[in-house]
């Protein structure tokens, strides 16, 4: 019976794994992504030249708009707000070069060793430490979150997502919320697709640093 | 959906051959889009290209603890990614320290005579 348990419990994970990589080489084949819901087909694809000069228009109207509000600050100055309130985001970054260095020299004495217990010794003392690291980055990540730096990030994403979401009619392709307001608005399924899928097309943060100086 | 996924499908023998067919004969292509590639596809590239060259140095034995049970194994393939890079950056401070020992000075030579 335990046999059969490991079995179908192997069997699962085999298709869990053939599901994903079906799905990756879905997502990998073009550089639009196409999805069905409640039988229509709806697609992201990366936006052309005109709208790449409409996204930097938007980008800069944005950016342009929150720095002329108050309750928008730079990242910098979030650091020094929660530094007064006692929470040390550069000490925390520090940590995570750290550990960072720390993981690249554990790394280093994997590579010389072949004992299996060696092995797993190591590996485990990695994956204690990138653990540690991850909670330390999500934790920097959420405190900055309301930066300006992120927040344009978030608005440059979803303004794209707004230009290029398209739903398939009669053989065309037409965008599927005509003012970006709406699509703010929305909720159903194929939107929340829409944004899942913008992310693995188009990537705003290299390059587009900003700062307060 | 990961970069586990990701990698795994750049490793996989299909994705490995049909990569480097495409390097050799430039007809094959790998994506519906020849250009503007999007940040998964770009990705999903220097994975593919990493692989091929880790399985190169495989084929050519090129290091002892290369062997294909690390490749199996993502934290091994990094740890040796880590040893390979330092070794490569010792052997470039080894090149720099012998060209100190000229003096600084550069060494012309005359071509061969035809």
């Amino acid at each position: 019976m335990s046999d059969k348990m490991e079995l179908a419990k192997t069997a699962l994970k085999a298709l869990a794994e053939l599901e994903e990589s079906v799905k990756i080489e879905n997502i990998i084949k073009d550089n639009k992504i196409e999805f069905i819901v409640d039988d229509k087909t709806y697609h992201v694809r990366k936006p052309n030249g005109t709208e790449k000069l409409e996204i930097e228009r938007e980008r800069r109207k944005e950016y342009l708009r929150m720095i002329q509000d108050d309750t928008y600050l730079f990242k910098k100055q979030w650091i020094e707000k929660y530094k007064a309130k006692g929470i040390d985001i550069q000490a925390k970054e520090n940590q995570v070069k750290l550990l960072y260095g720390e993981i690249e020299k554990t790394l280093l004495r994997l590579a010389g060793v072949k004992e299996p217990k060696d092995i797993d010794m190591l590996k485990a003392e990695i994956e204690k430490l990138r653990d540690e690291m991850h909670g330390i980055s999500i934790e920097t990540t959420n405190l900055l979150s309301y930066s300006i730096e992120e927040q344009l990030l978030l608005h440059t994403t979803t303004y794209t997502t707004y230009l290029v979401f398209e739903v398939k009619e009669n053989e065309n392709w037409k965008r599927v919320f005509d003012k970006y307001e709406n699509l703010i608005k929305a909720e159903d399924k194929a939107t929340e697709l829409a944004f899942y899928y913008i992310n693995y097309l188009v990537y705003y943060g290299a390059g587009h640093e900003l700062t307060s100086n | 959906m990961s970069l586990q996924a990701i990698r795994k499908l750049a490793q996989s023998s299909d994705y490995q051959t049909i990569y480097n067919r495409a390097k050799e004969l430039g007809s094959i292509r790998l994506f519906n889009n020849d250009s503007d590639f999007s940040k998964t596809q770009i990705v999903f590239l220097s994975y593919l290209q990493m692989y091929s060259i880790l399985y190169q140095e495989l084929q050519t034995a090129q290091d002892d603890y290369l062997t294909e049970e690390v490749l199996e194994d993502w934290t091994r393939t990094e740890a040796y990614l880590v040893y390979r890079k330092q070794k490569t950056e010792k052997k470039s401070q080894n090149k720099v320290k012998d060209l100190s020992h000229n003096d600084g000075a550069i060494i012309f030579k005359r071509p061969p005579k035809k």
